[in-house]
């Protein structure tokens, strides 16, 4: 995958995520760090593939602080 | 944008050169090693920072004599002339054209800062730029040679819509261990609830509150009977000791009427012994006197009897001095010395009648004395123990009165009789045992409570893990959305720009490239019959990647122009045809910029503006 088509994804993939958690009400205790931790994990993942990225890495990432 | 003119200053292999462009097509010519992918590059360079090929390090693009090299791009973009300067050595200068003369814009150093300032102005990015706007030399051979090594679709392998998956993947994956590790936390959460509901809280406070009850119970029989008996037995110690005391003062005074008379008596001998004080001296003069008289009487008697015996001998001469001996002389002398003894013996037994009557009256003095200090004695025996009467009858009037508070000091004597010994130790078993109990709920509690906080750090993980999974389903769930709307705001036009130019190309005939079909795995439909993407030749697929990045290049956004650095590589002749058609039907709505060293390529593009290169420039 071209760099700008990533970019591009990662902005969709936020957008998405953003309208997901306006729109759902299950999602509604999400906040912006959370948020900001799932784009996190996907670009860590979308970047790295699924064959360097652990389990134990992803869930560091979804609870990682923001400025940890 | 529309590119004007190269600058090039000690920047690759050239050490001050100006490149100008056209619009349409403009065809960099030259052999290998002419510097022809250095233009591509400082384009590149210009407009990013970062060379075309990624493995190219930026500072390794200047004149290897050169400390710096420096690239400019001149360019019009809105209806302005630009002239942008870009060194290796990260400083980067805007300039704008006003009356003909350059005015400075912008001159920084920061990479973030100039990345900033050409996407605000010109929309510049640079990955996007490397994708839509140029095809750097191989990329389409280094894409076949992927493609043919994992077949997979090309769209979807274009848009990453398989990677999308890969980490759609990797969230249900960690979405299920998740959901395990909850399993987990909740079995241990519900053990932890069931033992730290298992002790009663209710109970330990009403075994409290029976043994502060007990206790009090036991604290004021206690101490109440207790202290009475105490006192009483106090009193009855003190009056013991009042009593000796007494008897002990009255033994002091036998005698005596009272302690005035043993003062006066006291008194009355301290005088007494004061008028003999001379009684030593005197006594001791009486036996020097005596003694001196005794010893006259004895001279005097010695004397009388020479003398008498020299009368008596009829001696003419003294035997002593020699001289004649007159006897009436000699007797006369005897008779005063025997007159003279008289008297002295006379005097001897006057003194020594005084003698004993002061030997007497000295013993009498000496007895007076020992008696004075016996009463004395006395009398202080007697102020000591006035003085303990009277502590002691102090301390007894207060306990009296202490008893009296209490009661009476009878009836205070027949309640501590009547507190059985019995009774407090029952009261005491109990308060025990109820205390033993008391530490045995205590000890459940204290476990009760580690585990509440055992209980408390799972409630914290159990919402962790609630959170995470939550998380990871928004996470999957937006990753299905994303493909949605790649599709939707991406493949879609894409698709459409596809078409536009399969059929400008006139490329597989009635060929139509379904780009949403599931998980984008499209099938081409050649001459009316299916056929899978997968079945492309290589040429088939070059040409559909070069369409589908122009599509790209529409829907993403193009800065106007592309550059394709030795599209014909490894083409054949017919490819080659095909080739430069495309970039002639390209230039109709974008400047080109190629680079070639084909010679087809040349004639093919007859017309195009033509920068022709040397070798070793």
């Amino acid at each position: 995958m071209d760099i700008s088509l990533e970019n591009e994804t990662r902005n969709i993939y936020k957008r998405e995520i953003e309208a997901l958690i306006q729109r759902n009400e299950k999602y509604k205790s999400l906040g912006p760090t959370e948020l900001e931790a799932i784009v996190r994990a996907f670009d860590f993942t979308l970047k790295n593939g699924r064959e360097k990225v652990r389990t134990q890495m992803l869930y560091d990432l979804i609870h990682e602080k923001k400025d940890a | 944008m529309l590119l004007e003119r190269i600058r090039l200053r000690t920047f690759g292999c050239f050490q001050q050169q100006d490149f100008d462009l056209h619009e349409g097509i403009n065809l960099i010519f030259g052999p290998n090693f002419s510097g022809k992918s250095t233009l591509v590059n400082a384009i590149f360079f210009t407009l990013t920072g970062k060379p075309i090929v990624p493995r190219v390090d930026a500072s390794a693009m200047k004149n290897p004599k050169a400390y710096s090299g420096t690239a400019g791009l001149q360019f019009m973009a809105n209806g302005e002339r630009y002239l942008l300067y870009r060194a290796t050595g990260k400083r980067v200068q805007l300039r704008s054209e006003k009356n003909e003369a350059w005015q400075v814009l912008f001159d920084d150093t920061r990479i973030r800062t100039t990345e900033t300032m050409l996407q605000e102005q010109f929309g510049i990015m640079h990955e996007q730029l490397a994708l839509t706007t140029f095809l750097r030399e191989g990329e389409i051979f280094e894409f076949l040679a992927r493609q043919s090594a994992t077949r997979r679709d090309i769209l979807h392998t274009l848009l990453g819509i398989d990677r999308l998956i890969g980490v759609r993947q990797q969230f249900i994956d960690t979405r299920r261990i998740a959901k395990r590790e909850q399993g987990r936390i909740r079995a241990h959460q519900n053990s932890l609830r069931y033992n730290a509901r298992n002790v009663n809280k209710a109970e330990i406070a009403q075994i409290e509150a029976k043994l502060k009850d007990l206790e009090a119970a036991y604290g004021v029989e206690t101490s109440d009977s207790a202290l009475i008996a105490e006192w009483v037995q106090h009193q009855n110690r003190l009056q013991k000791q009042l009593d000796t005391l007494t008897h002990q003062q009255n033994k002091v005074l036998s005698g005596f009427n009272d302690v005035d008379h043993l003062r006066q008596m006291i008194a009355t001998i301290e005088k007494a012994i004061q008028d003999t004080s001379g009684l030593e001296t005197k006594r001791e003069n009486l036996i020097q006197q005596i003694g001196r008289l005794e010893s006259e009487i004895e001279t005097l008697t010695i004397a009388c009897n020479t003398l008498r015996t020299l009368l008596k001998s009829g001696e003419q001469h003294c035997p002593t001095c020699y001289q004649t001996v007159e006897r009436e002389v000699i007797q006369r002398i005897v008779d005063e010395k025997a007159e003279e003894k008289s008297q002295r013996g006379a005097e001897l037994e006057t003194h020594r009648q005084s003698l004993e009557t002061e030997t007497q009256n000295l013993e009498s003095r000496r007895e007076l004395e020992q008696r004075l200090q016996t009463l004395q004695a006395r009398l202080t025996q007697h102020k000591q123990r006035t003085q303990d009467v009277d502590r002691i009858k102090t301390e007894l009037d207060a306990l009296s009165s202490r008893l009296s508070e209490a009661g009476t000091q009878q009836s205070a004597q027949n309640f501590s009789d009547t507190l059985t010994v019995v009774d407090k130790q029952q009261l005491k078993t109990q308060i025990d045992n109820e205390r033993r109990k008391l530490d045995k709920l205590k000890q459940a509690e204290a476990i009760r409570l580690d585990r509440l906080g055992a209980l408390q750090q799972t409630n914290r993980d159990a919402t962790k893990i609630e959170k995470t999974l939550l998380s990871l389903e928004l996470a999957c769930s937006g990753i299905d959305k994303t493909i949605e709307a790649l599709q939707q705001q991406i493949l879609k036009p894409a698709e459409d720009e596809l078409h536009h130019w399969i059929d400008k190309m006139q490329l597989f005939g009635e060929t139509r490239v379904d780009l949403q079909r599931e998980h984008l795995l499209p099938s081409l439909s050649i001459d009316g019959a299916d056929r899978s993407l997968m079945l492309l030749s290589g040429s088939e697929k070059m040409f559909l990647y070069l369409c589908f990045k122009v599509a790209l290049a529409r829907v993403l956004g193009n800065p106007g122009f592309f550059v394709l650095d030795d599209p014909t590589l490894h083409l054949d002749g017919e490819r080659k045809t095909l080739m430069v058609d495309f970039i002639r039907q390209l230039a109709e709505e974008y400047q080109v910029v190629v680079t070639s060293y084909d010679e087809d390529v040349r004639s093919g593009l007859e017309g195009a503006h033509l920068i022709e290169m040397k070798h070793n420039v």
